[in-house]
């Protein structure tokens, strides 16, 4: 359902477009993903091999459950699309994949009641007798139940384009940490290429209610873009994906060129940019972490910052009643975020005993969630508490498992990760780690997962050094922007 | 102590929570001294062992891995097997590794999910036809099973090729039946495991530093795990081959290169056979998974890098993208790199060396995979009779030397 007075979708343009047969309306700047979880719809894919219901998990391209097709007029299908990126155009149509003979009834859904018999690698230890039946009978079965979404069966007759483009710098995404790292170069004159998977710059910003020189997040993000776009020196470029670090300051890069509206037979699908850049800054950002307990696939079941950015960038919730699970403060600023909004928040599960209390919500302090249930769609979760079990009602559990930073540009050539006990997460190698890219510096946000916007402000000098650092071999002095505050 | 994989054992596995499955391989710590060591536990070195045990009865043997078992070239190849090639000496060993791979599983009782769903290479110029007419023939007069076959016979075989790309129109192609894929993983796990159950160790994170020798013969390695003697050296190594060459002191024409390949999201069955397009210069299949493997070509210069580059993604993908139109609606998950080494003709190297003791198999190039079992047949017969047999014999180093080449440029596939 929607939220009133939230979101930064344009209310008054309706965009109609078609899930599994079904007509479903949502607003310009929404996504399937979101306008789906303003629908009610929760069931969205099943899983790859057990066939599982699955739902939304993220708001961002890291989503694994909500895969689907989409249709063209002409006969054309593009399997595997993520919902969370898939943007709504006015006659879209996508289907749900990899069921039969519907998303609500999939008789593959068979497979999950002999889980036990198909465990990791089990076939390694069978399907070998008697041996003809190996490429007569089980391999065509294991084929036919493989695989996800489907291929049209026709030749792709779309334009595709690619592209060259040179920087001094190339910034790795726009949210907090990527804007200002573009500012900063921008302002020193260098020649920027600023690079944003998202539709939308703003990163975090677009999905939390924070408020940056006492403006709104995405009313801040406005005022640099707006600075940054009347550079002719930097050059921003959404809906593009670095997709990887090569020799030579040599970046692969994907535009989604015309993915977001109807296909046109001028304009290409997508395009594949070379990028040349001596140096990058990593501003990728973090992802959250989801955690483990049995059932945690039930469709409801959500990333706590996913929830967040569905209310803050979408005005649209999952459900009505909505608990909350993790060790983690970002598990009490959802609370709080959805209490604001008028939505019940029936639990926040905090394994930590000294877990704050809610204001405007029950904390569970020292209790874990041990199961949920709803196969369909969630209706409840399992708390223990001590040494008693109950059940808590819930249409969405948002989850909290702490970040991720987004190394894995860092490690394109070789260099590994490095554990970090203190940050709880793998950090980037450093610059002088075996394999490391060379010229890439990873941004302050992208260190610490634990608060990805916060971070900025608690360092303003790590990312004047990172900018420092990634600009060092250009003859401009650095101008940094004033130190500013969240 | 082995568990035999069985309906029964899967059933009891499932009833107690799979709890009470051995190890696949035991992790043994190094003895001071080996009959045999085989340096690399990839799938040519694990095969080495095996036969040699099978073959020979020749249990006391290691097998030294500097990174985990498969991480090389076993882990990174397109798993695509096949015996189309031309000379008498290169069927002769491609065959009889196919022939092992028709009855892997049962013997090793482990599922290698050896696939025959048929190989076809692509004639897509005048010159391409002319070579797989006289590949064919030559395929016949050797018993392997191949024929050239129609377009249309191409389309019906694989209904998502376009016959009449723009550049290179399909002009036939040489198939080859029971030629196909088999699970990579799971042929250096089922070796391995077998191995181990011979009594032999297989010693992971083992890199060998040095070879040591006494009186022109070799007497031991040292390596990252301590020094462990050895009456006889196998060098199965692929692209290292020269760096432990040179440790053994002699020299090795080949080069290593970075071969690369990448692969897609997993989608419902599209195409079922292995299809190899060498003008265009790209091959893929389609794995039980549904994920699509593509085989790119080989770096244009020598290096040790096994990771992806730019070029190759954009090269392969076009190539691909001519013929199998439909390809461009799939995401591409990952890219990678594996370091091949590369003779002159585009043939193995199975040969003693110049050190006493010491042998050597490398120089497979672009195409070890397919060659493991029979690859690893012909060594354990020259490390246990100390002199090669009739499959190894043609592949001796002395043929650089003497210019007697077994010349595969054209059946070794990808272009170098």
């Amino acid at each position: 359902m929607r939220v009133d007075g939230r979101g930064l979708i344009d209310r008054g343009r309706p965009v109609r477009f078609r899930f599994d047969g079904r007509d479903v309306t949502g607003y310009a700047g929404d996504t399937v993903a979101s306008a789906l979880v303003a629908d009610g719809e929760r069931l969205v894919g099943r899983s790859f091999k057990y066939h599982r219901p699955r739902g939304i998990l993220t708001v961002g391209p890291e989503e694994p459950n909500a895969l689907l097709e989409v249709l063209e007029p002409g006969g054309q299908v593009t399997p595997n699309t993520r919902a969370t990126v898939q943007e709504v155009f006015d006659g879209l149509e996508v289907r749900s994949q990899n069921r039969w003979p519907s998303l609500r009834h999939d008789l593959m859904a068979v497979n999950d009641r002999f889980a036990a018999f198909l465990g990791a690698g089990f076939y390694y230890k069978t399907f070998m007798w008697p041996r003809r039946f190996w490429e007569g009978l089980y391999e065509p079965l294991i084929r036919r139940a493989a695989g996800l979404g489907r291929l049209s069966g026709k030749h792709d007759e779309a334009p595709y384009e690619r592209a060259f483009a040179h920087a001094d710098l190339l910034v790795i995404g726009a949210g907090p940490a990527g804007l200002m790292a573009a500012l900063a170069a921008g302002r020193a004159g260098a020649d920027v290429i600023l690079a944003e998977a998202d539709s939308r710059p703003g990163g975090r910003l677009l999905a939390e209610d924070e408020a940056v020189d006492g403006l709104p997040g995405p009313d801040w993000v406005a005022g640099v873009m707006a600075e940054l776009r009347a550079m002719p020196n930097v050059r921003v470029m959404l809906r593009t994906t670095i997709t990887g670090a090569y020799d030579g300051g040599q970046w692969g890069a994907l535009e989604r060129v015309g993915l977001h509206r109807a296909p046109a037979p001028d304009l290409p699908r997508e395009c594949f940019w070379r990028i040349t850049a001596p140096r990058a800054i990593l501003a990728a950002g973090a992802l959250e972490r989801p955690v483990a307990f049995p059932d945690n696939d039930r469709p409801g079941v959500m990333l706590a910052s996913a929830v967040r950015g569905y209310l803050h960038r979408f005005g649209a919730v999952a459900g009505r009643k909505v608990a909350v699970f993790g060790a983690h403060d970002d598990a009490h600023r959802t609370a709080r975020d959805l209490v604001a909004a008028g939505v019940t928040v029936t639990a926040v599960i905090d394994p930590r005993e000294d877990a704050p209390e809610g204001d405007g919500y029950r904390t569970r302090a020292g209790a874990v969630v041990i199961g949920t249930r709803g196969r369909l769609g969630l209706t409840g979760v399992r708390v223990r508490e001590g040494s008693s079990e109950f059940w808590v009602e819930a249409d969405v559990l948002a989850v909290a498992g702490g970040w991720n930073p987004s190394v894995h540009l860092t490690c394109h050539m070789g260099a590994r990760p490095v554990w970090d006990a203190d940050a709880v997460a793998f950090l980037p190698p450093g610059p002088d780690a075996p394999g490391a890219v060379p010229g890439l510096e990873a941004a302050a946000s992208a260190w610490d997962g634990r608060a990805v916007v916060r971070v900025l402000a608690a360092d303003p000098l790590e990312m004047k050094r990172t900018v420092a650092a990634a600009l060092s071999v250009m003859r401009h002095g650095m101008a940094l922007p004033r130190v500013w505050q969240i | 102590m082995r568990m035999s994989h069985s309906a029964l054992a899967l059933v009891r596995g499932a009833l107690t929570g799979h709890t009470g499955w051995p190890r696949t391989w035991d992790s043994p710590l190094p003895r001071d001294r080996y009959k045999v060591i085989v340096v690399g536990a990839g799938g040519h070195g694990l095969a080495t062992a095996y036969y040699l045990g099978r073959n020979h009865g020749i249990t006391d043997v290691a097998v030294l891995e500097k990174g985990w078992l498969g991480g090389g070239n076993t882990g990174r190849n397109t798993t695509i097997i096949r015996s189309n090639y031309l000379q008498d000496a290169s069927s002769a060993i491609y065959e009889k590794s196919r022939a092992l791979y028709e009855g892997l599983s049962q013997e090793l009782n482990y599922n290698v999910m050896f696939s025959p769903r048929g190989v076809m290479m692509l004639a897509q110029t005048e010159h391409e036809v002319r070579g797989y007419l006289r590949t064919a023939r030559a395929n016949y007069l050797q018993g392997v099973e191949t024929r050239f076959i129609t377009p249309e016979e191409v389309q019906k075989r694989v209904p998502i090729i376009r016959l009449d790309g723009p550049r290179y129109p399909v002009l036939g192609a040489l198939w080859q039946p029971r030629a196909g894929t088999a699970r990579h993983d799971a042929v250096a796990w089922g070796y391995a495991r077998a191995c181990s159950a011979m009594g032999m160790h297989i010693l992971e994170n083992c890199e060998v530093t040095g070879v040591r020798s006494d009186a022109g013969r070799v007497s031991g390695v040292e390596t990252t795990r301590g020094a462990i003697g050895c009456e006889r050296l196998a060098i199965v190594v692929a692209g290292h081959s020269g760096r432990l060459a040179q440790m053994a002191g002699f020299r090795l024409p080949v080069e290593s290169v970075t071969l690369q390949a990448l692969v897609s999201e997993p989608v419902k069955p599209c195409m079922d056979v292995v299809v190899m397009a060498n003008t265009v210069h790209g091959y893929l299949s389609q794995s039980d998974k549904g994920e699509m493997v593509i085989g790119g070509g080989a770096d244009g210069f020598n290096n040790f890098t096994q990771r992806g580059s730019w070029h190759h993604i954009e090269e392969t993908v076009r190539a691909l993208v001519e013929t199998f139109p439909m390809l461009s609606r799939l995401k591409m998950l990952r890219q990678w790199g594996g370091v091949v080494d590369m003779t002159g003709d585009r043939s193995p190297i199975l040969s003693p060396t110049p050190l006493g003791g010491c042998y050597i198999n490398c120089g497979w190039g672009t195409g070890g995979f397919k060659a493991i079992p029979g690859s690893g047949w012909a060594m354990a017969e020259m490390v246990a009779n100390e002199a090669p047999g009739p499959l190894a014999a043609p592949f001796g180093l002395e043929r650089f030397r003497e210019g007697r080449f077994i010349d595969e440029s054209v059946a070794a596939g990808v272009a170098h």
